[in-house]
């Protein structure tokens, strides 16, 4: 990242490197210091979902690359299907960048835990 | 010679299909009919009475000579039987598994008026059975026609695509397959159960494909890996026929709770992914103990009867009558025999839970006035209102095209619906691409796939040939006609 940016900054959850806790701070900082054109999320949902929050107040335009369940990953299955704005689209055909401001999260969290219990069975088989 | 043939008389009975018990079949994912032995397809085959006129023929989208692939299984000459069904149908132990004979070649056998149709699909299924158990080496193409040939991309390796790339390679066409999932089938493989259609029996057909020379490149999303353009400039045409496989929902509230699956996905997952040997294959699938399918097609019937092997109980509603589902009569006998609670005339209104499905609110529906297709629009019935307790519901009501190949071809003409433009010869508004099957059509059955494989690779010939004015493809009836709107089942 740091070959192809002016800037990198680094947030870990134990404070290993750069600032301890979320992106969501040193982000907050850098919209309330800084003229910001776009901010684009790609990671875990509740980080997304952080993100569009942090930025809608303010309207920067904001792109999540949504990551839910998918089958075949080319269209035929609809598992990815998410709400956009009220309407229903698939994340592999559509998407996966969407406005963040528009993303049903919750629907998407939902939807994403579907099969946290086998997720389990396999991991505990090691092939998680 | 025919005159020595034995025949059966009239009154002799149709020869059944053995099939296992329902309650035997529904505990594994084995196949629910077990073809006939030789001498019940020959005692058969003898029904037939080798009519000239034979309206069989007539019924076949892809035109088999019917009579005469008969006669040969009469004669007990196999190789010659199975040569005659391949002249026109690649998939011939697919075909005779899948088709629906009882709305095609057999509906119009003279038998049928007044005693049972000769069993056309048991037979075709026989011969094509016995290529599988006895199989022949490669055939090289022909040296002359080894001179004219060039290269051709094929993009989906379902019926359409497997047929197109088995008659070019077979007029000495160099053909390579782009498949986006990682086995080759398509719909036969993703869509159809296995209780339905083996895999043996796809994978079988396919090497008697590959043993042409036919090259399968699998995990290859053209539109995504690569693009369309670029197999232009690899390859000298491209036929496109990668199918209808976008699924369509209701539309109704409640869609996206968890544990509403597409037709597609659902079955994606149990016969693409094995996922009903969860967790030995990396793919789960739930369905809890009641399973709410709704649709009237093929592909509803898959999912009511694959949910019923999962262990769930099962209803299937349809909003129209049973008469009009739009499906092979004989798997709505099976779904019954089965144990599925079949519901027509009725929809469902809304799906409620609290994140994960808990019931289904329905209706019954009544006949209103006539819709485009000419069939009654079902209308609610007020007052009529029911909730059905469950825990999965899997919509099955028909499919769009697939966007992703049009998307990153702008020069490709489609229609409003994503269906791809072609003229009477397949031929796309981009030069040197072809496009045919469900892409096409919006949505039909497996030997219709056949069909436009066999004209696209007709026209491929005489494109590359430089025969543009020589692209006489005698078309079924059935090719001409007007598909219904995708979705509206």
């Amino acid at each position: 990242m740091e070959t192809a940016c002016d800037e990198v900054r680094i947030a870990t959850d134990d404070g290993s490197r750069g600032t301890r806790g979320t992106v969501i701070d040193p982000l907050r900082e850098v919209i309330a210091t800084t003229q910001v054109d776009r901010v684009i999320a790609v990671g875990p949902m509740p980080m997304m979902k952080a993100v569009a929050e942090l930025t809608r107040p303010s309207h920067v335009p904001t792109v999540a690359s949504l990551n839910p369940i998918m089958v075949d990953g080319t269209g035929m299955c609809g598992a990815c299907r998410v709400h956009i704005d009220g309407q229903v689209r698939f994340a592999c055909v559509d998407g996966p960048e969407f406005d963040a401001h528009s993303v049903d999260f919750d629907e998407l969290a939902a939807r994403l835990g579907m099969y946290a219990s086998e997720e389990r069975t396999a991991l505990e088989q090691g092939r998680g | 010679m025919a005159e020595r043939r034995p025949h059966r008389p009239l009154s002799d009975p149709r020869v059944a299909m053995p099939m296992r018990g329902p309650q035997d079949r529904v505990g594994d994912f084995d196949e629910v009919s077990l073809g006939l032995s030789l001498a019940a397809a020959q005692h058969e085959a003898e029904r037939c009475r080798l009519c000239t006129r034979s309206p069989c023929v007539d019924g076949c989208p892809v035109g088999i000579d019917i009579p005469r692939f008969i006669a040969a299984l009469m004669d007990g000459d196999l190789d010659r039987a199975h040569a005659v069904i391949s002249e026109r149908n690649a998939l011939p132990a697919v075909c005779g598994r899948v088709c629906a004979m009882d709305e095609q070649c057999e509906r119009l056998c003279i038998l049928e008026k007044r005693h049972d149709s000769v069993a056309i699909g048991s037979l075709e299924r026989f011969v094509g059975d016995w290529r599988r158990a006895n199989p022949v080496e490669a055939t090289a193409p022909s040296p002359n026609a080894a001179t004219t040939a060039g290269r051709v991309a094929v993009v989906g390796s379902g019926p359409a695509g497997l047929t197109a790339a088995q008659d070019l390679a077979k007029m000495g066409y160099e053909v390579t397959v782009f498949e986006a999932l990682h086995r080759p089938g398509g719909v036969l493989v993703y869509g159809i159960p296995r209780f339905r259609l083996p895999l043996d029996v796809i994978d079988e057909e396919i090497q008697n494909i590959t043993r042409l020379g036919v090259q399968i490149r699998t995990n290859h999303v053209v539109g995504r890996t690569t693009s369309l353009d670029r197999l232009c400039s690899e390859f000298d045409a491209v036929f496109l026929a990668t199918g209808a496989g976008l699924p369509i929902f209701l539309g109704i509230p409640g869609e996206s709770l968890v544990g509403v699956y597409s037709g597609n996905e659902f079955l994606m997952r149990v016969n693409l992914m094995g996922a009903h040997r969860f967790p030995e294959s990396d793919t789960p699938v739930r369905t809890g103990h009641r399973v709410v399918v709704v649709g009237g097609g093929d592909t509803s019937l898959d999912c009511a009867r694959t949910a019923l092997r999962l262990g769930a109980d099962v209803s299937l509603l349809y909003r129209r009558s049973r008469e009009l589902m739009p499906c092979r009569s004989e798997e709505i006998d099976h779904a019954i025999e089965e144990g599925v609670d079949l519901q027509c005339e009725t929809t469902p209104v809304r799906i409620v839970g609290d994140g994960r499905v808990a019931a289904v609110e329905c209706t019954r529906l009544g006949p209103g006035a006539p819709d485009a297709s000419g069939r009654a629009s079902p209308v609610p019935v007020p007052g009529s209102e029911f909730t059905i307790d469950c825990d999965t519901v899997i919509i099955a009501i028909g499919f769009g095209v697939n966007p992703t190949v049009s998307r990153s071809a702008p020069d490709l003409r489609v229609d409003e619906r994503g269906v791809v433009w072609t003229d009477e010869h397949l031929a796309t508004s981009k030069r040197g691409v072809f496009a045919g099957g469900d892409l096409a059509t919006g949505g039909a059955t497996v030997i219709l796939a056949v069909a436009q494989g066999r004209r696209a690779a007709k026209s491929i010939d005489a494109y590359l040939s430089g025969r543009h004015h020589d692209l006489a493809v005698s078309a079924a009836p059935w090719l001409s006609t007007p598909t219904p709107p995708v979705g509206l089942i």
